[in-house]
């Protein structure tokens, strides 16, 4: 009865696709639409600006800017599983899909949407067991392999920098938060967040390893990572001054790791041929202007800094 | 002893000519020290020869001081408004280091190519004729992509490299 009151009281909710996720998504907003009794129009365009439409659907990478500015409700977004990089809307778009890497879809309800109601019923069936099989036939969804973890996090800061602009507009300023293991959680809502430090634009943190990494069978070190798939950068040395050694250049930092709330990125060594490193010095990737950002977590949003193999 | 005296009195006079002249004089001394990153200046940015995107685009800068702690900073805007290009550096050791950064809409260089950008510069600084300090050859790690004024990002080519490179230099 409560689904019917809404189709009638409510105009179409208004959602708008990714091109990238179009394939695997428009079908199931027509399917979830009519289980939730609404009428849905659903469309493939880019999210990003979201215009009148009531919820967006996109690599969380996607929507990086409409969570963290607010402009979509961090509290309504739900998670519908990996998208496969090779569902691209062009071969520019399959690009940067393979350059940032297999990212969770995601969806969300617009801030001040005037389908609010009909939003959230909407977001509520995309998460019924019918709709997520679904999508997960289409992404083909996978959970990243965890690698053995062994508890060795970052000890000490021995260098940092944030740019004055981010220090006076950022809410999370505190290079320590990148010591120990992850522990930051959102405290509901945007930009809430406690155990993260944010690293501006270009800023960055060069933090002692509680263990030696060593170069060994697959990824050596983990970043984790908060907010969306903010790219990071790693060098790593075997001194605290140097010289660090590139070790990866902007790589989107947003798997998942189940019972973790940050996200991660992880890093070998091999790749610069370094045989062992004991400081990392994190930098961010995203380098969006501070001046335009208006959020409180610009830059990525360090959380702890893990030796994989020691 | 006259003739003699005035002879000696002649020849301590030295002389271009003089085989024996009195040494070098002392050269005024040269100020090589880069004074600071203030005032107008000329940005360009050129991709890594491994993009084949061909030429580079300038913009004008605007750069002021940014901060002491925990070093020394420089914010550069492009001068006039427009699309927004910022520049946030550290300043440490006559050498700075930083982002480069650009919005979605890019930056409208000053040939009427459009710039995108989201990369780390790093770079010695040099002193420049007026004595302020500039970048004469600094570095660029990560991405950059031209467009048409009106165009989409990438419309003349994008490319992630760590060979990118930029002149920052001190203008009038």
């Amino acid at each position: 009865l409560s689904a019917l009151l809404l189709a009638v009281l409510a105009s179409a909710l208004q959602v708008r696709v990714a091109p990238a996720l179009a394939p695997c998504v428009l079908p199931l907003t027509e399917t979830v639409g009519r289980d939730a009794g609404l009428r849905v129009t659903a469309a493939a365009a880019a999210p990003d600006p979201p215009g009148e439409v009531d919820v967006v659907i996109a690599d969380e990478g996607e929507l990086t800017r409409l969570l963290e500015g607010g402009r979509a409700v961090l509290a309504t977004a739900v998670d519908l599983g990996v998208a496969r990089a090779g569902i691209a809307a062009s071969a520019d778009d399959e690009r940067r899909r393979a350059r940032r890497g297999p990212q969770m879809a995601v969806a969300a309800q617009i801030a001040g949407s005037r389908n609010a109601v009909a939003a959230r019923a909407f977001l509520a069936h995309l998460q019924t067991a019918r709709a997520r099989a679904r999508l997960e036939r289409c992404f083909a969804a996978a959970t990243p392999a965890v690698p053995a973890a062994m508890d060795a996090y970052g000890r000490a800061i021995v260098d940092w920098w944030i740019p004055q602009c981010s220090l006076e507009r950022n809410g999370y300023n505190d290079p320590e938060q990148a010591v120990g293991p992850p522990d930051a959680v959102n405290l509901g809502g945007p930009d809430r967040y406690r155990g993260l430090v944010s690293l501006g634009q270009g800023g960055y943190v060069t933090v002692e390893l509680g263990e030696a990494a060593i170069d060994r069978n697959g990824p050596d070190i983990r970043v984790f990572q908060t907010t969306t798939a903010e790219p990071v950068t790693l060098y790593a040395s075997a001194a605290a001054d140097g010289p660090f050694v590139l070790i990866g250049l902007r790589v989107p930092c947003g798997q998942r790791l189940q019972g973790v709330f940050s996200r991660y990125c992880d890093f070998d060594l091999r790749e610069a041929g370094l045989g062992l490193a004991r400081y990392v010095k994190i930098e961010d990737g995203e380098i969006y202007p501070c001046l335009e950002g208006g959020t409180l977590t610009e830059g990525a949003d360090i959380d702890a800094v893990q030796t994989l193999n020691r | 002893v006259l003739i003699l005296a005035a002879a000696a009195a002649f020849a301590g006079c030295g002389g271009a000519d003089a085989p024996h002249g009195p040494g070098p004089s002392p050269s005024p001394s040269v100020n090589t020290t880069p004074g600071a990153v203030v005032g107008r200046f000329l940005l360009r940015v050129t991709p890594a020869p491994s993009c084949n995107m061909g030429g580079s685009v300038a913009l004008p800068m605007l750069a002021a001081a940014a901060g002491a702690s925990p070093y020394p900073g420089v914010q550069a805007l492009v001068a006039g408004g427009g699309d927004p290009l910022e520049v946030e550096l550290m300043s440490v050791a006559q050498a700075v280091r930083g982002g480069f950064g650009t919005t979605e809409r890019g930056a409208l260089g000053d040939d009427g190519t459009r710039l995108w950008i989201r990369a780390i510069g790093s770079g010695p600084l040099v002193r420049s004729a007026d004595g302020r300090g500039e970048v004469a050859a600094g570095r660029l790690a990560g991405y950059v992509a031209f467009g048409f004024a009106a165009g989409p990002e990438g419309s003349l080519g994008e490319c992630d490299s760590v060979d990118h490179t930029f002149t920052l230099r001190a203008t009038p």
